[in-house]
């Protein structure tokens, strides 16, 4: 074979062997980033882009770890070894091939990461660290490349692959180890100019390195050169496998073809290594987990999800290298036997390492952080070992699904996590979901067992990996289907009614009244000056008027609610000129200012009454009832009249007789409400709008859903029908109905003991909350009584009948 | 010697064990989370046994039941009155140039030392602001008259309840301190009594026993009473009728009610968290997904049950010793921040929401400290109005009629006395120890120390 084309045909081998993790990395960065897009930027995707971020900086590490065992211990798995010693190519070249090759994969990760992480940055805005921020030194990159060639040395030297990767960690620690020792041996004898952690960590990486390269030549090159000298490949492989020795009960010749015992205790000795390593693991985690310093950190979480992961891929890995299991399922044990005896031992070392940590836990003793979140480590570990132990049934490749089932674990119990925040499903259901890895499994050992791995396998996976992912959506689903909804007539109403174009992050030309009442800005610890000039405070309400007065004339756009505290000012203004006007301590010029002053405040805010109305949103509507019923109670003031002066008096009652504009006003906010609402539904099928009609949801976070949609509409048609309805559709079942519906107290909407003190039916017994924002319900003073007295102030008063008309006489 | 057979049962016998061994931890976990299971099951049985023995006392539960448990308790015939008041107390500002460096309305620091014959550099200013303010202060004069506590538009939702009237009072009782103050340094002795005498009808307008904000406020409100009237003292301006009149305010509450009061607040806190258990929108925790999270935890029915249990410790502890109610509030305290076991999900998720009854119980024995010292120096003047003369020291004032136990600090010390010159100082323990039996301080402090004067309360009669 020419030499070129052999080593050209290697390394497409190689490129061939690495692909799969390879592309396992963007698949993920891909899921990741959808779900960024589709949720925004929440908290928790911002958390989950940093967590990505994290995961990609540390993605070379996981594929130096892994390389090696996937490089070498494949061609074990497929008993290639041999033949790969067969050609007519030096030892030395194939291992180098193998290793460039690697160098090569790692190269392509470290430049994959640090474009991920760039991505990362920009969808989360910046705030996740760079490469370099995550990795401030260049340490990591360099133990990377030691971790590779380490695993390379380790997987030629090891039976099986998984083996091979968990040798890889305790030697992972070596450089480090090392210099630390130097460190605390030197330390005080030399007097370092510069911090002396970093050159002697990456001088004792660079000795590794070359340790470590050395080693995995020298073990390569011995590895193929004992296949070209054993005469039968396979049989080699076999020995090496451990297989080569009849086992106990196969040479006494009874077979207990179905005894569960013989079946447990084949598989562990068939995985004794793996299971023994992996249980070091997690014991060294329940050890960890109490420690407050390391228990919180990310070293007790990384062991403890790589140890039962790999746990639950040891479930099914051991019988799929060289296809074992046909052994077992030629002499037609049964695949629930299987099935349950690959299980056991795993299962225990996790009840083991579940149990051990409690009693860890427990000795720590009281203020353990950690000890509080037991019952959901162990839901963690549970979920993590059954979806580990599905990839490894799923997978044919035992080292694939060794360094992906970690990952894809963690990301099934973030979407557990997830779906039972965002969907609410009832736990018994998310039990089931959890549980559906070890049903799939079960369900599918005997095509497993019989190697029938082709296209309807996978998709009988995919179908019960569907299953768990669409079953916590369910209720939430059939609740959006049952849920009120908004009736036909009722949208083609409101669509025919609603103006074109609104939507709620369409910036509305409004105006939001600046008032606040405060002083001028004091200097911390400046005193109150002896010679501080005395105004009359009279100015100073005028003063504000003025201002109040110049913000309104200053355009003609509606006023937002947002100027309720302004609003509420002037309410307070007019009742300090009211105070005033009684005021014997005050001069005559003093008390006259008051009493021009007051006529203003009313003026001003049927002004801004008047501006309320003409707003698109639901909120100004509910505001400006408010002021008219306070405008209402000012009319009702004995002399009344005289104060106001009759131009301001008439202007008044005019605003609140005029029940049409009050109708139209409310009927054209609740359609543009509605519009809007509807607009940011078509923009974020995902999300619940914030608000309706500017009406934010309290407690800002509502999960995904699609009931939200229906929710809302019925709020609206709700609201709707009642303004079709009127005063005669006014009944305590619809007010409660309403009350419902946007979760406000059934005595915001006059219902109950106390409801006459919130809804103005009865002017006498209502308390007039003020104008600030927080105050307002959803039409809650639609129809009340109020409006039947505000009609006849200004009707009764254009027919000349004052008394009846509700102005006070003299 | 071992036939094969021998051998074959042998390493059978050795799979068995192995088989039973290696099922054994997942037994024992079985058996772990199966009883955890039941008893999430007797917790949920227990918590809605709970629910419904406390809605069958008519204890409130959830929002609806707490806005009519506060009607109850409360007076709706003043509610327009006050909402006037605080409306136009939260729209008026002084008007001058630093009106927020007034004293009391402002963040300015009242008059370190009450002084007739000191100059009172601001008094033009503040005779201004409260010249226009007048009408309001006489509106509060009229309201404290109409039946208390007065009832307000609260909207209850959990933990999130807007207690904003409650918030706007506390600037009635400052006004009403520039008031007082400002009567005493004119001399005005009927208004400065009106005043004091309105102070304390705004605390007890503002007694919402419904929560512990609302009960804070209200003993902020009673504090500052009694800080008013110890510095009336200082001016020497009370006659004997006066100063009867004064100290009928100030009679000594009886432990029922205390108890009666720990209890209601208790209760009132217990439905806030009731409410925002039923309805996590009612909890800052629905924020986003993590918040949400938690609160899934903190709904789970051992939770709830855990919480209930707290709560009815803490219902539990006023009953007792007024002195020994801060120490079996910290022992309280300690108890609930503990960990019960390891399935206790309690303690860090729910401790967020649970009370801080030490520092509550600390602000009880602080008020009544208050009052004992106001009482004593009420009580040191007019033996020096019968007598001509300060008295030697304290015990002499039982020919005042001043009982002995009110002479002494909530936790049984004899509070400090001193006559310097023409001037008798009474003073308490030391509030900023933190201590749960403060001890007073053994010598009195002094006003023009600012590192001192506030460590506890005092006295200065004249």
């Amino acid at each position: 074979m020419n030499d070129r084309l052999a080593i050209g045909r290697l390394c497409w081998k190689e490129f061939r062997q690495l692909l799969p993790l390879g592309l396992l990395f963007p698949l993920l960065a891909v899921i990741f980033f959808a779900v960024a897009m589709v949720r925004g930027n929440t908290p928790l995707v911002t958390l989950m882009v940093g967590v990505f971020s994290f995961l990609a900086a540390t993605m070379p590490g996981l594929y130096a770890t892994g390389v090696g065992a996937l490089s070498v211990s494949y061609e074990k798995e497929q008993r290639t070894l041999g033949w790969l010693a067969s050609l007519p190519i030096k030892p030395i070249r194939i291992v180098r091939v193998k290793l460039l090759m690697a160098c090569a994969g790692l190269i392509l990760f470290w430049a994959l990461a640090t474009a991920l992480m760039g991505i990362a940055r920009l969808v989360s805005r910046q705030q996740t660290p760079s490469i370099f921020e995550a990795f401030d030194t260049y340490a990591w990159p360099v133990h990377t490349l030691f971790l590779m060639l380490a695993g390379f040395a380790l997987a030629w030297s090891t039976r099986s692959g998984m083996a091979a990767i968990l040798w890889v960690l305790p030697v992972a620690t070596i450089p480090v180890i090392l210099s630390n020792l130097i460190l605390s041996l030197f330390r005080w004898r030399f007097d370092f100019e510069i911090d002396p952690a970093a050159p002697v960590l990456i001088t004792c990486q660079i000795v590794s390195i070359a340790v470590a390269w050395w080693l995995a030549e020298r073990n390569g090159i011995r590895a193929i050169g004992a296949q070209s000298t054993v005469g039968h490949a396979g049989l080699r492989s076999m020995r090496e496998e451990g297989l080569s020795e009849p086992w106990g009960w196969q040479a006494e010749g009874a077979v207990p073809r179905s005894e569960p015992s013989a079946l447990v205790w084949q598989f562990i000795a068939q995985n004794r290594m793996v299971l023994l390593g992996l249980s070091l693991m997690l014991a060294t985690a329940a050890l960890i987990w109490p420690l407050e310093l390391w228990g919180q950190g990310v070293l007790s979480i990384m062991v403890t999800v790589l140890g039962v992961s790999w746990l639950g891929t040891s479930v099914f890995q051991g019988d799929s290298i060289a296809q074992r299991i046909r052994f077992l399922a030629d002499r037609g044990i049964a695949p629930g036997w299987v099935w349950s005896t690959r299980q056991l031992a795993p299962a225990s070392i996790v009840s083991f390492f579940l149990l051990g940590l409690l009693i860890a836990l427990t000795v720590a003793g009281a203020g353990n952080s950690v000890s509080d979140l037991f019952p959901l480590l162990t839901l963690l570990v549970l979920i993590i070992y059954g979806i580990s132990h599905w990839v490894a049934q799923l997978l044919p490749s035992p080292i694939i699904a060794s360094i992906s089932a970690p990952l894809v674990a963690a990301m099934a119990a973030a979407y557990f996590t997830l779906s039972y925040v965002w969907f609410a499903p009832p736990w018994w259901l998310m039990a089931i979901t959890v549980l559906i890895p070890l049903i799939a499994t079960r369900a599918l050992t005997r095509r497993w067992m019989d190697r029938r791995l082709g296209w309807g396998y996978l998709f009988a996976n995919l179908g019960f990996a569907a299953l768990m992912v669409i079953l916590p959506i369910v209720p939430r689903v059939a609740r959006s289907l049952t849920e009120p909804r908004m009736p036909s007539e009722v949208r083609r109403e409101l669509s025919a009614l609603a103006p074109r174009g609104i939507s709620a992050s369409t910036p509305l030309k409004e105006l939001v009244i600046a008032g606040e009442m405060q002083g001028q800005p004091v200097t911390e610890g400046e005193p109150l000056k002896p010679n501080n000039p005395l105004r009359p405070m009279g100015d100073e309400w005028a003063d504000k008027l003025a201002q109040v007065r110049d913000q309104l004339d200053s355009s003609q756009v509606p006023i937002s609610a947002a100027s309720g505290v302004a609003l509420e000012n002037l309410r307070g203004i007019a009742e300090l000129c009211l105070l005033a006007e009684g005021n014997r301590s005050l001069t005559p010029a003093e008390r006259e200012q008051a009493t021009k002053i007051y006529p203003e405040t009313v003026r001003l805010l049927a002004q801004a009454a008047r501006r309320l109305r003409m707003s698109h949103r639901l909120i100004e509507q509910d505001m400006a009832d408010l002021v008219e019923i306070w405008l209402i109670k000012e009319l009702r003031r004995a002399g009344s009249r005289e104060r106001l002066g009759s131009d301001i008096d008439s202007n008044v009652r005019g605003l609140l007789a005029d029940r049409a504009v009050r109708q139209r006003a409310r009927e054209r906010a609740v359609a543009a409400s509605w519009a809007a609402y509807q607009t940011a539904k078509d923009k974020d099928r995902w999300a619940e709008p914030e608000q309706i009609g500017g009406y934010h949801r309290f407690g800002s976070f509502v999960p995904v859903t699609t009931s939200g949609a229906n929710n809302g509409e019925f709020r609206v048609g709700e609201l709707w029908q009642w303004l079709r309805a009127g005063k005669q559709g006014t009944n305590p079942q619809r007010l409660e109905r309403i009350a419902q519906a946007w979760g406000v107290a059934s005595s915001a909407y006059g219902l109950g003991e106390i409801g006459p003190y919130y809804r103005a039916d009865d002017l006498n017994r209502y308390v007039h909350p003020g104008f600030q924002p927080y105050v307002l319900h959803p039409g809650s003073q639609w129809f009340a009584g109020w409006e039947d007295e505000a009609e006849a102030m200004g009707r009764r008063f254009e027919e000349g009948n004052l008394e009846s008309a509700g102005v006070p006489q003299k | 010697m071992n036939t094969k057979t021998d051998s074959f049962r042998s390493s059978q016998t050795r799979r068995r064990w192995l088989f039973w061994g290696v099922l054994l931890p997942c037994i024992l976990l079985f058996a772990v989370i199966t009883s955890q299971g039941i008893r999430q099951w007797q917790a949920a049985k227990r918590f809605e046994a709970e629910i419904a023995q406390i809605r069958a006392s008519n204890l409130p539960i959830d929002n609806a039941s707490m806005t009519r448990w506060f009607r109850e308790m409360t007076q709706t015939e003043g509610a327009t009155a006050w909402g006037e008041v605080l409306l136009a107390l939260e729209t008026t500002t002084a008007p001058i140039a630093n009106s927020e460096r007034m004293p009391f309305v402002g963040t300015g620091d009242p008059i370190a030392v009450p002084d007739p014959d000191r100059q009172w550099p601001e008094e033009k200013q503040v005779g201004e602001y409260l010249r226009w303010i007048g009408p309001t202060i006489e509106k509060i004069h009229q309201a404290v008259q109409l039946p208390k506590p007065v009832w307000q538009p609260i909207e209850f939702r959990g933990f999130q309840t807007l207690l904003a009237e409650l918030q706007s009072s506390r600037g009635v009782t400052r006004h009403l301190q520039l008031e007082v103050e400002h009567a005493l340094y004119q001399k005005e002795t009927e208004r400065a009594l009106r005043g004091i005498t309105s102070l304390r009808g705004v605390a007890d307008a503002f007694d919402w026993q419904i929560c512990l904000v609302g009960d804070l406020v209200h003993r902020a409100h009673a504090i500052a009473h009694l800080a008013s009237i110890r510095r009336s003292m200082a001016y020497g301006l009370w006659d004997e009728a006066e100063i009867d009149r004064i100290d009928s305010q100030l009679s000594p509450p009886d432990a029922s009610q205390i108890a009666q009061r720990w209890q209601r607040v208790f209760i009132g806190e217990r439905a806030m968290l009731l409410s925002s258990l039923n309805d996590l929108g009612m909890t800052d925790y629905t924020t986003d997904e993590f918040g949400a999270a938690a609160t899934k935890v903190v709904g789970l029915p051992s939770v709830k049950v855990g919480l209930l249990e707290k709560y009815y410790q803490m219902i539990r502890i006023a009953d007792g010793p007024l002195d020994g109610l801060p120490d079996r509030a910290n022992e309280l305290e300690l108890w609930l921040t503990q960990k019960g076991s390891a399935f206790d999900l309690t303690t860090k998720l729910a401790s967020m929401w649970l009370p801080a009854i030490r520092a509550y119980s600390q602000s009880i024995i602080r008020e009544e400290d208050d009052r004992r010292v106001t009482r004593t120096s009420l009580a040191v003047k007019k033996y020096r109005l019968r007598e001509g003369q300060w008295p030697q020291d304290l015990t002499a004032l039982d020919g005042v009629g001043l009982p002995a136990n009110e002479r002494v600090t909530a936790g049984g010390k004899p509070l400090g006395y001193q006559v310097d010159g023409d001037v008798a100082w009474v003073w308490g323990p030391a509030t900023s120890s933190g201590a749960t039996r403060p001890e007073v301080l053994p010598e009195r402090p002094d006003p023009a120390d600012e590192s001192t004067r506030d460590q506890s309360s005092w006295a200065m009669i004249r």
